[in-house]
């Protein structure tokens, strides 16, 4: 099994402690003390090991809970204050509990040890605390990694602490002062500068003032006592090396807490804003790169709320982004999602009472739930994000602890927020084109599908003019007509509609052309035609799709037309200057699959006379569009039709498009518009006697 | 199936990151997807994705550290229906685990990485947050209008 | 009532496995016993039968990845049969129709187990 956890790690070090501190009890109470070298070396290197255990231990522990400046300043603060009364009331303690009078404690005995030893604990426990405390203080809101020099400072420690080992030799003693003094340097270097005080407010600042001279007295006072009292005779018995680390920290504490209290006192902004402009360079760099690097948008939230909270030194950072008509909380830097979106939601509710054109602080107090924050957030921003002056979201920002925002803060935040503002309109027209030209890309495909399945030509019979127009929509819109020359005889027609645009019914059209002209040479009516071409569909249209069509026959020979129609306009046929809707009843192509298709499909047989102009067309026509949004109509198209119905029938076509182009000036063109006029005209007899004759019309089902 | 180690609350449950404790985790995300009346072929999907996270805390947050804390949260709207799973474990980045490639998993006995790649399939939007020291939080989001 | 549960059966060359509740990070060490247990005794010839599998997550997945090659080494395959759609839908988002024989019903499987051992003969 891996228990491989910090929880664990954490009971382990304090395993390690433990049996450490009992082996070290049983070394003092079994082994005879002794000034022996050997004797004090193992003594100290047993109280070294303890002391370093306790303070792996606590380090993970203080890790974990990540304390602020001021209650680790109030913790040294409790533990000096223990440390001073243990010493003023040692010497009582301690002559309470020895049977003689003796305050130079006698060395053996199980209780006097005891006593030793849990004094010599607390001490030693107090100054593991104060180490890690000044350790975390050292590392605390410090720009680069600078633990080397504080590393350093504690290898002089060690070395200063056991080098009092060698003070029985008067000629080492050097030694010890050289690493003592070397420590002293180290301490002053370390000390000097004190960069987290920038960052609290001005009331923990007063405190700060008021607790660091008390602090700083208290050191002073327990190094005084320690080379006078019992304390430094105890402690000097327990371990000398642990006698010298009292000291040095002492040292540490008396010099930290002095500039502390001066650096606080006349603190001026000065490395704060001597710092921001280091960070302000560093930003500049962030910005180009995210204007020219990151396209994607999650990418992009991630990196611009990861620059927000270090230009503005907030705990947190994420983007309100208005989607759906709300805020929606993204690329969140440390922060939860549930905190991120209850300050959104409460931010959204009051963006009324606040500013919000710039970057704004608003305080956490005014927050009815901040209680279920899950921590404890206390000061925000709020910055805009625009795109061609339209708001697009907000950055938000957020401190911890009672930590406030200021005035560089928002100026930050103002100038990057614009930044990041044109960074997400990049993106976003970057996806945009991407999608633009893919769209354009299909309906290329689409146009050049149609274009292929669209006759290029019309076939030519005698007696017969065809003219036929075509205007693609810029979408393509799925219309089509066809051809067929059956026989010399025997002319077929087909004029149809794919619902749908683009490049799925540029698909479906090339399917009913290729349905179509295999039918053609098969089948001889245009009713079975449909029906069958409706069979055919069923296996490739699904439900959203459907053909509207109309079929023809025209027989040159007997001169008749055979008409049937699925779902498509009427077919009109122009005669004696009158015009007659065919609409023969008909469902379209794809909407049903029963024998309800064929039952209630028609077809109609016309006779032809000299003439007669047979129009075919899509709805592209009828409903096309003036800047009004009104539709062309079929009463307007039916009256240029008389108009013009003694022409030609490319004179004809022309001149309805011309009308339709006129008429939809202005508006653009959303469906494709097709055309097909047929003109009959009768072989002349040879005596020039021409009939006329009313057609019939024989519905047959 | 007795619930062991966890409390109930109405749209929160708090369970130790065990194995064992998936069947609860699975239960409770079921039963208020379908209390709202997502459909329960969505409500599967959902419960595999929100299994997987977990399985991938126990595994590489806690590594198999059987007492810590995975805390599931329930929120949901007309719109989606969105699952929360805090942990206190090591920091483990699920977004940056390429999709694997399947083959290469086979020569090299390898399985790691399909729970993330489901979780990506399965859901809408999986997304990933750690706050240093405090928690990381996984969301799982299902949208609930343009699923039929 | 356990959640999860797999058992063999025996059929000469051929082994069953037969899945059933809840195939999860938790109750995956079960099936690999199971598998490990085929290997110790040499059999390599697995169809693993899925009707009554509830739920299977991705650590349940894992274990047919763990241990096909060690089947195919030795000539045998491991080859699974009646899952429901749910189940295969999961398999096939992750891609293990590619890699894996999978077929309607267990007969099949073992049938085809069956031919192929015939034809080395």
């Amino acid at each position: 099994m891996k228990f491989d956890i910090p929880a664990l790690k954490i009971n382990q070090k304090f395993q390690t402690f433990i049996v450490l501190s009992i082996v070290l009890f049983g070394f003092k109470l079994f082994a005879p003390g002794s000034d022996s070298i050997t004797y004090l070396l193992i003594n100290d290197l047993l109280v070294g090991f303890t002391v370093a255990a306790f303070i792996f231990y606590l380090m993970d522990w203080i890790h974990l809970k990540k304390i602020n400046p001021l209650s680790l300043v109030m913790n040294i603060g409790i533990f000096t204050a223990v440390i001073f009364l243990l010493i003023t009331f040692s010497n009582t303690i301690l002559r309470g509990l020895s049977t003689e009078n003796n305050i130079y404690f006698p060395k053996t005995g199980f209780i006097p040890n005891l006593v030793v030893f849990v004094y010599s604990f607390i001490i030693l426990g107090s100054l593991s605390y104060i180490f890690l405390a000044f350790r975390e203080l050292y590392s605390l809101k410090q720009k680069r990694d600078i633990n080397t020099y504080f590393n350093t400072m504690v290898v002089f420690f060690i070395l200063a602490s056991y080098s009092t080992l060698l003070q029985k030799s008067t000629d080492l003693l050097y030694i010890k002062d050289t690493f003592f003094i070397i420590s002293i340097l180290l301490i002053i270097i370390n000390s000097i500068k004190i960069s987290w005080i920038a960052f609290i407010v001005k009331k923990e600042k007063k405190i700060l003032l008021f607790l660091s001279i008390i602090i700083a007295i208290l050191f002073v006072s327990n190094l005084v006592k320690n080379s006078g009292n019992n304390n430094a005779n105890l402690l000097v018995q327990f371990s000398p090396a642990l006698n010298q680390f009292f000291n040095i920290i002492g040292i540490y504490g008396a010099i930290y807490f002095s500039i502390l209290f001066f650096t606080t006192l006349f603190h001026i902004p000065t490395a704060e804003a001597f710092d921001r402009k280091a960070q302000e360079v560093t930003s500049l760099q962030y910005f180009s790169k995210l204007i020219t690097e990151v396209l994607d948008f999650d990418d992009l939230v991630k990196t611009i709320t990861d620059i927000a909270s270090k230009i503005s030194n907030a705990d947190a950072a994420w983007i309100a982004w208005q989607e759906n008509g709300g805020l929606k909380s993204v690329g969140n830097n440390s922060i939860g999602f549930l905190d991120a979106d209850l300050i959104t939601s409460f931010v959204a509710e009051n963006k009324n009472k606040y500013n919000l054109n710039e970057t704004v602080f608003i305080s956490m107090d005014k927050f009815q739930k901040k209680s279920q924050l899950g921590e404890s957030f206390s000061n925000i921003t709020v910055s805009p994000l625009r795109a061609h002056n339209e708001l697009k979201g907000y950055l938000l920002t957020g401190k911890k602890n009672n930590f406030l925002f200021d005035d560089e803060d928002k100026n930050a935040l103002d100038t990057f927020s614009d930044y990041a503002s044109i960074a997400i309109e990049n993106s976003r027209l970057f996806e945009e084109s991407i999608i633009k030209e893919r769209l354009e890309k299909e309906l290329d495909v689409a146009r050049e599908v149609q274009r292929k399945i669209l006759p290029s030509k019309n076939p030519n019979y005698e007696g017969l003019s065809i003219s036929t127009v075509f205007i693609p929509a810029f979408e393509v819109g799925g219309d089509y007509y066809d051809f067929f020359e059956i026989d010399k005889y025997t002319f077929g027609f087909v004029i149809a509609d794919v619902s749908g645009k683009g490049i799925s019914a540029a698909f479906i059209m090339a399917e009913v052309k290729g349905i179509f002209e295999s039918l053609s040479k098969t089948i001889k009516t245009p009713k079975n035609i449909l029906i069958k071409a409706n069979e055919i569909l069923q296996r490739t249209l699904d439900r959203k799709n459907f053909v509207s069509a109309a079929y023809g026959f025209i027989d040159l020979q007997n001169e008749t037309m055979l008409i049937s129609r699925a779902g498509h306009c009427p077919i009109i046929l122009l005669r004696d200057n009158s015009i007659e809707n065919l609409r023969p009843s008909g469902i379209g192509l794809g909407l049903n699959f029963s024998d309800h298709f064929s039952n209630t499909l028609e077809e109609i047989k016309i006779d032809l006379k000299e003439n007669d102009i047979i129009v075919l067309y899509t709805d592209g026509i009828t409903e096309a569009k003036n800047k009004l949004l009104e539709d062309f109509g079929s009463d307007l198209f039916e009256k240029i039709l008389i108009e013009n119905c003694d022409k030609d029938a490319d004179y004809i076509s022309n001149k309805v498009i011309r009308e339709v182009t006129l008429f939809s000036q202005n508006h653009p063109q959303h469906d494709d518009i097709t055309l097909v006029i047929l003109k009959w005209k009768q072989k002349l007899k040879i005596d020039g006697e021409k009939e006329w004759q009313n057609s019939t019309l024989q519905p047959k089902i | 199936m007795k619930s062991k180690n966890h409390k109930l609350e109405e749209n929160e449950l708090t369970v130790k990151s065990r194995t064992e404790n998936l069947s609860a985790i699975r239960n409770f995300v079921s039963a208020g997807a379908l209390e709202i009346g997502i459909p329960l072929k969505i409500v599967e999907n959902i419960i595999l994705a929100v299994d997987e996270a977990c399985t991938n805390i126990i595994k590489h947050a806690y590594k198999y550290f059987p007492e810590g804390e995975i805390i599931v949260k329930l929120k949901f709207s007309r719109e989606k229906f969105t699952v929360i799973i805090i942990d206190h474990g090591v920091p483990f980045e699920p977004e940056t685990i390429p999709d694997p490639d399947l083959q290469t998993y086979y020569r090299q006995h390898r399985v790691g990485g399909l729970g993330m790649y489901l979780m990506k399939s399965l859901m809408d939007e999986v997304k990933y947050v750690s706050v240093p020291g405090k928690y990381n939080q996984v969301l799982l989001s299902k949208n609930l209008l343009t699923t039929h | 009532m356990a959640e999860f549960n797999a058992s063999t059966k025996d059929l000469g060359e051929v082994s069953v496995i037969y899945l059933q509740g809840y195939l999860d990070a938790h109750t995956a060490p079960s099936l690999e016993n199971t598998f490990s247990n085929l290997i110790e005794k040499g059999k390599y010839c697995t169809v693993v039968n899925f009707t009554e599998l509830a739920y299977i997550s991705s650590a349940g997945l894992g274990v047919f990845m763990a241990f096909i090659e060690k089947m195919r080494e030795n000539n045998g395959d491991i080859k699974l049969s009646s899952m429901s759609d749910k189940v295969y839908n999961i398999f096939d988002l992750l891609g293990f129709p590619l890699l894996y024989e999978i077929y309607k019903t267990e007969d099949e499987a073992v049938n085809k187990f069956i031919e192929s051992k015939n034809l080395e003969k």
